[in-house]
């Protein structure tokens, strides 16, 4: 569970707003059974608990950035597992693209001359 | 598998049930199939499952008012303010000349969170509140003095009261005591269930 209180609003938020992409790059190197999904996001800290990958999930299901396959299971029914479509590896590689831009940007404010030195080592 | 467990597992899902409600039903009910296989899964791993570790689970799948905003709905906590002030106001709106009560009455009936039967109470337990009691409770009062003032007087100066019917104008203290602790705590303890019920979901 993320502890927001002590790591502030804004991280939260952060968090949430990024989540949906970290999925997507999850399953650009194999297919994901949600409960693992979810428990893979829950110890990166990147969700508040573990169900919220599923409305999620459902989310990037409706927006046709990912996919979902039966495939049999050696421990009871068969189950459903999540896969990228192509528009969701489009979205992906986008994404990577601004994200870089993004973390440039933000980094050359904190860390430019003048700012506070000894911040990047805390 | 010990009912209690099961039982944690349901009261769960069913509080999710309640939280996803405003969603269309393929996707709530899509949500509440895959949180219900998580929690299967989860239990599946356990080396042997007790009631401390499916609560546990329930911990780790998250707070039901989480899920709820990430599946787009608004947060549930201070969105339906009627929810706070329709149980006052059927008690106490009928003071302000009946027209708070009928407002109580009508938060009463949009809101969500009571049932049918809670509804049903709350507007017959009592139209207008405690304001009825308090209007109702003055009427034994002006009905006897009324009455023992139809009197006869007869040819020789004496003057005959007459009770309608025979019957006693003043019934007993004790009785009316009975009927009016009954009166206004009735509207209270009603107000306490719409609070109580409101407090559980």
């Amino acid at each position: 569970m993320i502890e927001e209180k002590h790591d502030g609003l804004w991280l939260g938020q952060l968090r949430r707003g990024v989540a949906d992409r970290c999925v997507l790059a999850l399953l650009a190197h194999r297919e994901w059974y949600g409960y693992d999904l979810a428990k893979a996001l829950a110890q990166a800290r990147l969700i508040a608990g573990e169900g919220t990958i599923y409305p999620l999930l459902a989310r990037l299901r409706r927006e046709k950035l990912v996919t979902t396959v039966w495939r049999e299971s050696g421990e009871g029914p068969p189950r459903r597992y999540y896969a990228l479509t192509p528009e969701g590896r489009a979205e992906l590689a986008q994404f990577r693209l601004q994200w870089r831009q993004f973390t440039s940007s933000v980094e050359s404010l904190l860390y430019e001359e003048g700012s506070e030195p000894d911040a990047r080592f805390h | 598998m010990p009912d209690s467990t099961e039982h944690l597992i349901n009261r769960y899902l069913k509080h999710l049930d309640d939280a996803l409600r405003d969603l269309p039903t393929a996707r709530r009910k899509q949500i509440l199939r895959d949180i219900a296989e998580h929690i299967q899964t989860a239990r599946h791993n356990l080396p042997e499952e007790n009631e401390a570790q499916i609560r546990q689970i329930l911990e780790e799948v998250g707070d039901v008012e989480i899920i709820r905003q990430e599946a787009g709905l608004p947060p549930e906590k201070g969105a339906y303010w009627g929810d706070r002030w329709a149980p006052w106001l059927l008690l106490l709106g009928g003071f302000f000349f009946l027209i708070g009560w009928i407002f109580g009455l009508i938060l009463l009936w949009q809101s969500r969170v009571w049932r049918l039967g809670d509804k049903i109470l709350a507007t017959f337990v009592w139209p207008g509140g405690l304001a009825t009691v308090v209007v109702f409770g003055g009427m034994p009062v002006a009905t006897s003095s009324t009455v023992s003032s139809v009197c006869t007087s007869n040819v020789n100066g004496s003057v005959h009261c007459l009770s309608p019917a025979g019957v006693s104008p003043h019934p007993s203290p004790v009785l009316l005591v009975i009927l009016a602790v009954i009166a206004v705590s009735a509207p209270l303890f009603v107000t306490w269930r719409l609070f109580h019920v409101a407090s559980r979901s």
